[in-house]
């Protein structure tokens, strides 16, 4: 069975659309509270290269899939066939 | 310097508390969990499981690559709110009245104030090792009138706290101006 790759995308892509707007309004917070505490500021920094590094990575990992392909489901035939070991 | 609220002419802030950095520290090591927790299953796959992920173009892979991103990022956002949720809870003592800010989640601020005036008592308790060890507690002030007590959980160092609140209150008190007692004249009209 093949599925279009880019139905993992879109809900991926959905969430990561979620997280950003949490994410701005953590920065807003943030930057408009910065006089209180500023050690929110480097907390932010340090919290949005953490997300940075984690898109980053994924982007990376996924690098050699080009979106609009198509993968293969494949179910490991042994698990589909009973093992001689059980037969009769 | 800019504030919460709109100071008055003579107001000064005196201080300004949040909760200890231990309670944040607490949820800190909880989140550090969860963000190690994939980073150990893939230790744990990589040497029991090596083979599971040869083939990067593969369906399987590619679905997991996606959750932990998406993981991640959902643990490293809630870990930042509570951030954001423990920086903007906020204590601020000024010359002439005591401030709660208390932000419950992102939308949702509460702000409430209390004149030093109107205080009557104040008290502090720390319970438990790791509060002992730390030196955090409730602060409670009780208020004249029919105002609710006012409580701050958390707070470092709440003995000297209190007893400096106390010492506001009492400098404020004595600042007051004597009531002149209303006393009822009867005008000549009146006697007739």
């Amino acid at each position: 069975m093949s599925i279009p790759l880019i139905a993992l995308f879109i809900p991926y892509g959905i969430f990561v659309v979620f997280v950003a707007i949490r994410l701005i309004a953590n920065m807003y917070h943030v930057l408009r509270y910065a006089f209180l505490h500023r050690a929110s500021l480097i907390m932010a920094s340090l919290f949005l290269a953490g997300m940075a590094l984690v898109l980053a990575g994924t982007a990376q990992a996924l690098s050699n899939t080009p979106w609009n392909s198509s993968v293969r489901v494949t179910v490991p035939t042994n698990l589909l066939q009973p093992s001689q070991e059980n037969l009769p | 310097m800019r504030e919460l609220f709109p100071l008055g002419s003579s107001e000064q802030v005196l201080m300004r508390l949040r909760q200890h950095w231990v309670i944040f520290a607490r949820h800190a090591i909880i989140y550090c969990f969860f963000l190690a927790l994939p980073f150990g299953l893939w230790w744990l796959q990589q040497r029991f499981l090596p083979e599971l992920f040869l083939d990067p173009t593969s369906f399987f892979t590619i679905a997991i690559e996606l959750l932990m991103s998406a993981y991640l990022l959902f643990v490293l956002q809630a870990f930042f709110t509570s951030w954001v949720d423990y920086a903007l809870d906020v204590w601020v003592v000024t010359n002439q009245r005591v401030l709660n800010v208390v932000q419950n989640g992102l939308f949702h601020r509460t702000v409430s104030e209390l004149d030093l005036g109107n205080i009557q008592d104040v008290s502090s308790n720390i319970k438990g090792v790791i509060p002992t060890m730390f030196n955090y507690g409730t602060i409670t002030v009780e208020t004249a009138g029919e105002q609710d007590n006012f409580a701050f959980p958390n707070l470092p160092h709440p003995e000297m706290v209190g007893k400096k609140l106390l010492e506001l209150s009492r400098a404020v008190e004595t600042k007051k101006p004597a009531v002149q007692p209303v006393v009822p004249t009867l005008t000549p009209k009146a006697k007739l």
